[in-house]
């Protein structure tokens, strides 16, 4: 079993309404930016509460509110891995301190699963550094290592690799699909990248407006795709409209 | 009492008072921004206002509100002093709670913008991490606050080594006992006595030039 999402919120005039599922596998959410892919992850860890809905992981509900509020777990008893827009590695920590930062202080096992983290994503080198010390592309695995190292139930990525150029994007793209091999959960990508969602994704789910407007395997969708809108989003070639004004 | 032991008795109860304003600074003034600087609860505005007041208010006003609750008629120096006998007002204790007030909007407003400043994505991946509130602000609030917070932490002490109308209204000018160094230097300039005056002067110039100067080094966004 791996996530089902039903959300509905409103916010500032604008209204996300969306349903999906997923099993264990790798979702890509796609779309424009604007069209509530982010606030769904935000939702599901628990950062964000919806008006409405239900989230349910692996089985386990973490939010449920059908008029009254039944489940709402707090973001550090829902066991995501989060990967931020902006990465979000703390600062004032080196390299090792922030990935050890996701397991809880009582662990005795807490250094050699660090040591574990630093070997898997290939940045033992970097382990006494800083933040700022390091490249775009190493940050990215120590923010990888960081959700990771806590074994969550499912792995959420919220664009992180959108400031990476083409290279290294595609790297990380070959990363994370080794990543969910390791771990074996689902993984939810959220990126505004048609090549990005086709590169990874068991299945594509396309976001517009606040809506999914598809959800499918990405030869379904791209194949298939069930409007003007979707092609144009997967930034395919739009077919000459055929309506009673055109022949 | 002469002259150069009232001196030094002014400047170590100066130093006494500041130190221990700083203390509860950390204490109390901390907790405070934080509730601030991240929650919404009714009543905050007013809090808000409360906490600040003391910065623009004379402090003689300060004072007279301090009377009005803490003298041994107050609103609560009456119940203490009925159930115990003793009343702050007069003691270094009433000098102390006097600048602590004085000096709480500088510290509130300078740990609390330094607070605000924290990245909340920094917060959410800490959540995400696993870890509740308590830890998410000992581990990465109040360290990346830090500097904002020590800056508060020297501006409060500079702030009550310079404490003078609050302090004489509800601690009075009293020699060896309640009399700091800004209350001194009035006293000695009454009387008169300008050498004492033109030395406190300076000791008092070059102490909140030096903590000021530290301050700045701290943190470059002071109030």
């Amino acid at each position: 079993m791996g996530l089902f999402v039903d959300i509905k919120k409103r916010l500032n005039g604008f209204s996300l309404d969306v349903q999906w599922r997923m099993d264990n596998e790798i979702a890509v959410v796609f779309g424009h930016s604007g069209a509530g892919k982010s606030l769904t992850l935000k939702a599901i860890a628990g950062l964000m509460r919806p008006d409405e809905g239900a989230i349910v992981a692996r089985g386990r509900t973490l939010f449920e509110r059908n008029g009254r509020l039944r489940v709402d777990l707090p973001p550090q008893k829902r066991h995501m891995g989060y990967v931020f827009q902006d990465l979000a590695l703390f600062p004032h920590m080196t390299v090792r301190e922030n990935i050890a930062f996701g397991l809880k202080a009582k662990h005795g096992r807490q250094s050699g699963e660090t040591e574990r983290m630093l070997k898997l994503f290939h940045i033992e080198g970097l382990a006494g550094r800083y933040p700022r010390e390091i490249s775009g592309g190493q940050k990215q695995r120590v923010a990888l290592a960081r959700a990771l190292i806590g074994r969550p139930g499912v792995l959420l990525l919220d664009e992180p690799f959108s400031a990476l150029d083409r290279g290294l994007r595609d790297e990380m793209g070959r990363l994370l699909v080794d990543v969910r091999r390791e771990f074996g959960i689902p993984v939810v990508l959220v990126t505004h990248d048609a090549g990005e969602a086709r590169a990874v994704a068991d299945r594509l789910i396309v976001y517009s407006g606040g809506r999914v407007v598809q959800t499918g395997s990405p030869e379904e969708v791209t194949g298939r795709p069930t409007s003007d809108e979707v092609a144009a989003l997967l930034g395919q070639v739009i077919p000459q409209k055929t309506g009673s004004a055109s022949v | 009492m002469g002259a150069s032991s009232s001196v030094l008795f002014s400047m170590r109860l100066s130093l006494q008072v500041a130190l221990v304003v700083t203390v509860f600074m950390l204490l109390a003034g901390v907790p405070l921004a934080y509730v601030l600087a991240r929650k919404d609860f009714w009543g905050k505005g007013l809090l808000d206002v409360l906490l600040t007041l003391p910065l623009v208010l004379p402090p003689t006003v300060t004072g007279y509100y301090l009377i009005i609750i803490f003298g041994r008629n107050g609103l609560a120096g009456r119940p203490l002093y009925a159930l115990t006998g003793w009343s702050v007002t007069f003691t270094w204790y009433a000098a102390a709670l006097a600048s602590f007030i004085v000096a709480m909007p500088l510290m509130i407003r300078t740990s609390r913008a330094a607070m605000e400043s924290v990245d909340q994505s920094l917060v959410d991946a800490s959540y995400t991490l696993g870890h509740g509130e308590l830890r998410t602000a000992f581990r990465v609030i109040l360290p990346l606050a830090g500097k904002g917070i020590m800056a508060g932490l020297v501006l409060s002490f500079a702030r009550a080594i310079g404490e003078f109308g609050a302090t004489l209204m509800f601690a009075g000018d009293i020699p060896g006992k309640t009399e700091t160094m800004p209350l001194a230097i009035y006293s000695y300039l009454e009387s008169g006595d300008w050498s004492h005056v033109h030395g406190m002067v300076i000791i008092l110039t070059l102490l909140s030039g030096t903590v000021i100067y530290l301050a700045n080094r701290m943190s470059r966004r002071i109030i």
